[in-house]
């Protein structure tokens, strides 16, 4: 296992696919801080406390950055048939797919910090800081004391660790749907549509379904990965939310790592 | 070098897409040493047996073995083989050196000089920062060939691996194959439609029709079989091999059922054979000459009429 992931991680360091793509981000990143630095010398100043607040309304860009990675480390291998050279060497396909989505979250760790690194790092640098600065957001119910540089970063940390397990059970769900489908783009929908749009169909199916079984459905469409990650910023700080969004990320690795396998491998390769 | 051990075998092995059996009871053995090369024309089966030796499909019937394991034991096994079928597949946007790479890390092959190795080997080295997607057909052969040879297989598997080569680069592959299968006793399965070329290799023939093997040969008695002679239809048989031994001097002939004598002497001068029989009473009733190239003998083996 660690060969492949080796490899995998030796094939996106040698891509410009990686680089650009980061570099993108980084670049919308800066745009957004010079937005700020503009502002500051214009008109009343947005303090550092204030700005990285930002980060909870970006919650979406990383469901959209397992996309992204999913396809760097997929790399097309079924528009490139290039998953024969793997199975016919005798690799098992247990090990190419948990290779790939191995690699595939290391990756997106790796962007997680590089983007949240540069965004808090750079805020620090050129905007200002005051202790006392209220945070105000309209996305966020910021709880008593959460003041100053020391609240907007506890509102972030928590933000963050909500929103890893469900990023990283949007990675399983993207990973199952590269390698149950052959299409590279009827997999991006697939996985767009499961990550951010699948909890919405089934709330409104709930809405439709008389008596408790759309309640039922309304309670699962709660406990998806993206309808969580909205309802995070008005729970700032409630350890019981946490517990569970780590237990629906869980479950989703869980549950789309065996739906994936399971189909993978009984694919025929072409 | 060549023993009776089977490398790959297959018993009554089928797979069905849908309604249509691709193979339909395929038997046959690969022993270790041959150069086995598989004639069939397109759809024949040829490409899905490969597949299925490597693993990319699975059989709907029969067994496999590959180096005496079979099932899923098989697998472990798959380790020891080199693979190229159908065109040779790469990252477009990684060079050949970076391709290979990727692969000899994700397989565990020591040293980055096993990169280097095969490189050279397949004449590729010279490539720089080309990446895969720009190559010539030709080059992405031998990309796929040195992938191939890069663990150094017991077994090398290859479908039509000399497309797109030019009359050089089939020279160098058919070297290469050689001297793989003489000092490194790989043992080669190998499909081309081109069958001239494929005689210049092959030490056995699996000859494929319609998803079933129609016939295994060694080279020898396929050349046998396709030896020139002068076919004489005679009157008396015993008398015109008489005539042959005596007035002629030779033995270089064979008397079959039917009045039949094939004649392996006088090719150049079939009149003076001719003349001889009926200067001694012997009626020649038909006379033709007689044999046949791989590909005569394949057609003749499948019917005929349509190309390999």
């Amino acid at each position: 296992m660690l060969n492949y992931i080796r490899a995998e991680i030796y094939k996106l360091l040698h891509r410009k696919y990686t680089y650009i793509a980061l570099g993108i981000f980084l670049a919308l990143e800066g745009l957004l801080i010079a937005g700020f630095v503009f502002h500051n010398s214009h008109s009343y100043p947005t303090y550092f406390a204030q700005a990285i607040t930002f980060i909870v309304s970006m919650g979406t860009i990383g469901f959209c950055t397992c996309l992204l990675t999913g396809d760097m480390v997929f790399a097309g291998q079924y528009k490139n048939s290039t998953l024969k050279n793997e199975v016919s060497f005798g690799l098992s396909r247990t090990r190419i797919y948990l290779g790939k989505l191995i690699a595939q979250t290391l990756l997106s760790i790796a962007y997680l910090v590089v983007m949240m690194g540069f965004f808090i790092g750079l805020c620090a640098i050129l905007l200002p800081h005051d202790p006392n600065v209220a945070i105000t957001s309209p996305d966020i119910v910021i709880p008593a004391g959460y003041t100053g540089d020391s609240g907007a970063l506890r509102i972030v940390g928590y933000y963050l660790a909500v929103g890893f397990p469900l990023w990283v059970g949007g990675q399983a769900a993207t990973c199952a749907c590269l390698f149950l489908l052959a299409s590279d783009i009827g997999a991006s929908f697939a996985a767009v549509f499961l990550t951010m749009m699948f909890h919405t169909v089934v709330e409104l199916a709930g809405i439709l379904t008389p008596g408790p079984a759309g309640d039922v459905l309304i309670q699962i469409s709660k406990h998806m990965p993206a309808s969580m990650l909205s309802t995070a910023p008005s729970v700032v700080g409630n350890p019981v939310f946490l517990g569970k969004a780590w237990l629906v990320g869980l479950f989703w690795v869980a549950a789309f790592t065996v739906i994936g396998l399971y189909g993978f491998r009984r694919k025929e390769i072409k | 070098m060549n023993d009776n051990t089977a490398v790959m075998a297959a018993y009554g092995l089928k797979k069905a897409y849908g309604a249509c059996m691709a193979l339909d009871g395929v038997n046959m053995q690969v022993r270790r040493g041959d150069v086995y090369g598989l004639v069939g024309r397109n759809g024949a089966g040829k490409t899905t047996l490969m597949r299925l030796v490597t693993g990319q499909s699975q059989p709907t019937g029969g067994e496999m073995e590959l180096f005496g394991a079979s099932g899923k034991d098989m697998r472990g096994q798959r380790s020891r083989t080199g693979a190229m079928i159908e065109i040779p597949s790469f990252s477009p946007f990684l060079t050949a050196r970076e391709n290979l790479e990727y692969y000899r890390l994700q397989r565990g092959i020591p040293g980055r000089q096993a990169v280097d190795e095969v490189l050279e080997q397949v004449d590729l080295t010279d490539t720089g920062k080309k990446k895969f997607k720009s190559f010539s057909l030709g080059m992405k052969q031998r990309l796929g060939l040195a992938l191939a040879l890069m663990n150094h297989p017991d077994l090398l598997i290859l479908d039509e691996p000399i497309n797109g080569l030019d009359p050089e680069g089939v020279a160098e592959f058919r070297q290469i194959l050689r001297q793989l299968n003489r000092e490194r006793e790989t043992t080669i399965l190998i499909s081309s439609h081109i069958l001239s070329e494929l005689s210049n290799v092959a030490t056995r023939y699996g000859f494929m029709e319609q998803g079933r093997i129609l016939e295994e040969i060694s080279a020898e008695a396929l050349h046998d079989k396709c030896r020139t002679c002068l076919r004489l239809e005679v009157d008396d048989a015993a008398k015109a091999a008489a005539v042959l031994q005596i007035q002629l001097g030779t033995d270089r002939f064979e008397v079959l059922p039917g009045n039949v004598v094939q004649l392996y002497d006088y090719l150049d001068d079939p009149k003076r054979a001719s003349y001889a029989l009926a200067q001694n009473g012997v009626a020649l009733l038909a006379m033709e000459q007689k044999g046949a190239d791989l590909e005569a003998y394949f057609l003749n083996l499948i019917g005929g009429g349509r190309h390999a």
